[in-house]
């Protein structure tokens, strides 16, 4: 759990906020979606999830295009399996490249670019019904913390988007910045990603309790 | 003398090409397309230090469903949602296990954790645990309350920098602690630095394993792929690993201590957290699961992302200097006497 859940949601984080900063117009379109639905002077709550859809779809088209994870934790099988006409032996080793699916371009137009309209308002999800978006996995080896993760991706991109404006860094234009994967456990930015955050409410909405 | 060496060599090279020959290829007729296995190391070659990016490349020539051969493991790769059906929905129960290598079964605790666990009665318990009294939607509203204040810290923590005027931000460490915090909460009922007062070393020795298992599960580990070399253990990541283990069970164990005293070290918290949950299940699980589903590592895409294979190119580099070299000198002995 310690193992499985921070890294992968940190990197998602990292993810989308930074295809935010390359793409200025679409955070600041989710941003007036923010203002409209839950306003200025209140804090996001979980309860605006289901009013955000431009949210959402970024959410979505960031797992599409940079799945945490991009191979699944390999299947086995115990014995001899039949795909099509192939036959597959016993303990053979099966990596689901969600990577290349979520890039696959007789499935998605343009598939390279970075584009949430294609989410928007629409009902595909990444609960692992619909197979050319598995950033969980799907079946009985799915990731049992997908809720979690989800919340956890929603919650923290609603309020840093909420909270404040971003920017690259000074003489840095956002179509220069740097987008590449390294390899890793969970794929992050090459470079981490460092951006200037300008407060954009007032500074009691959000307070920590204790 | 010189005949019988080369003698030798060409009919020792001749017979293993025939054994490779005799082994492999009848395989082949039934598997799914997929580029040429080398001896010994099969497809290694082609991938590079981001494998899910050289074998897309591959997957454009041979397929969505494509044979490959790593060491001497077989494998499948499926690179589109129609072959991902196949796999996942509609052979998911024959494709439902995993694959044992080496320091999954340290990592997980002897095969007790939920992700790396083989299909049968022991895994379904841990699903069910899962989706009945951990991760269940009731049970993550009731964290609402602690994610709202997690939220509000990492604003807190990003407009610390801020100081007046706007300054960069270093966005990675901001993230991790809030999903980490996050975690923590929900699974031991504080924060980290709270626990960490409470729980002292224990606690702060157990995230430092955890990041050193993260780290050797990012390395690729060799004798996964060619078992011949298991015993070995050429790059010690299954002594580290067991190192690690035992780390962390005397950390895990520790605090499970403080925790079933249940005195004044169970945190005040509305809403049960796991280590409390997992405690008082009534299904008694053992010490080790306990600590298998703590630690679960749904160790993303576990040892095949640091996949390189440079490293066997390597390897392979100083064989064949060897080799070359030590075949040259004995020829300029020859030749010399």
């Amino acid at each position: 759990m310690i193992g499985g859940g921070t890294d992968t949601t940190a990197v998602t984080l990292e993810w989308a906020l930074s295809e935010l900063v390359h793409h200025p117009e679409m955070m600041e379109r989710a941003q007036d979606e923010l203002d409209k639905v839950v306003g200025k002077q209140r804090p996001v709550l979980e309860s605006d999830f289901a009013n955000l859809p431009y949210l959402q779809a970024i959410i979505k088209e960031n797992f599409r295009l940079h799945p945490a994870g991009p191979i699944l934790i390999p299947h086995v099988n115990t014995k001899d399996t039949h795909i099509m006409n192939y036959k597959i032996l016993a303990n053979t080793h099966v990596l689901v490249n969600i990577w290349a699916i979520g890039r696959d371009p007789e499935v998605w137009k343009n598939p390279l670019e970075f584009n949430p309209d294609r989410f928007y308002n629409s009902d595909i999800n990444v609960g692992g019904s619909n197979f050319n978006l598995l950033p969980f996995g799907s079946g009985r080896r799915q990731c049992p913390g997908l809720n979690l993760g989800q919340l956890m991706v929603q919650c923290g991109l609603a309020t840093i988007l909420h909270a404040f404006d971003w920017s690259p860094p000074p003489n840095v234009k956002p179509k220069d910045m740097n987008m590449i994967e390294a390899s890793g456990l969970a794929t992050p930015l090459i470079e981490p990603l460092v951006v200037i955050a300008k407060p954009r409410l007032p500074p009691q909405v959000y307070k920590p309790s204790i | 003398m010189e005949f019988a060496f080369e003698f030798w060599f060409f009919l020792v090279g001749f017979v293993s090409l025939l054994l490779y020959l005799a082994w492999f290829v009848p395989k082949a007729k039934f598997q799914p397309p997929g580029p040429f296995n080398f001896p010994i190391v099969g497809s290694l070659f082609y991938l590079s230090k981001l494998p899910h990016r050289s074998m897309n490349e591959l997957a454009k020539k041979y397929g969505p469903i494509m044979y490959l051969r790593l060491g001497y493991i077989d494998h499948i790769v499926i690179s589109n949602g129609e072959m991902a059906k196949e796999v996942l929905k509609v052979h998911d129960a024959d494709f439902g296990s995993r694959p044992r290598f080496i320091i999954g079964k340290d990592a997980s605790f002897d095969w007790s954790d939920i992700s790396l666990s083989p299909c049968g009665d022991y895994w379904r318990l841990l699903r069910k645990i899962c989706s009945t009294e951990f991760l269940t939607q009731a049970r993550l509203n009731n964290f609402q309350c602690e994610r709202q204040d997690e939220v509000a810290y990492m604003v807190e923590e990003i407009t610390k920098h801020n100081q007046g005027r706007p300054q960069l931000v270093e966005m990675r460490p901001i993230f991790h602690e809030f999903t980490s915090n996050n975690i923590c909460r929900m699974m031991f009922g504080a924060r980290r630095k709270e626990l960490k007062n409470h729980l002292g070393n224990n606690f702060d020795d157990l995230f430092n394993s955890i990041s050193d298992m993260v780290e050797i599960f990012n390395k690729f580990n060799i004798s996964d792929l060619i078992p011949i070399l298991k015993p070995f253990d050429l790059q010690g990541l299954e002594r580290r690993m067991k190192c690690i283990r035992n780390r962390l069970e005397n950390n895990l164990s520790n605090i499970l201590k403080e925790y079933r005293k249940g005195n004044k070290l169970v945190f005040d918290s509305t809403v049960k957290y796991f280590v409390q949950v997992l405690l008082n299940l009534d299904e008694k699980l053992d010490d080790a699961s306990i600590m298998a589903i703590l630690v679960v590592c749904a160790f993303y895409s576990t040892y095949f992302n640091k996949m390189c294979a440079s490293y066997i190119l390597y390897i392979y580099h100083h064989l064949f200097m060897f080799f070359f070299l030590t075949h040259k000198y004995l020829l300029v002995f020859y030749y010399r006497t």
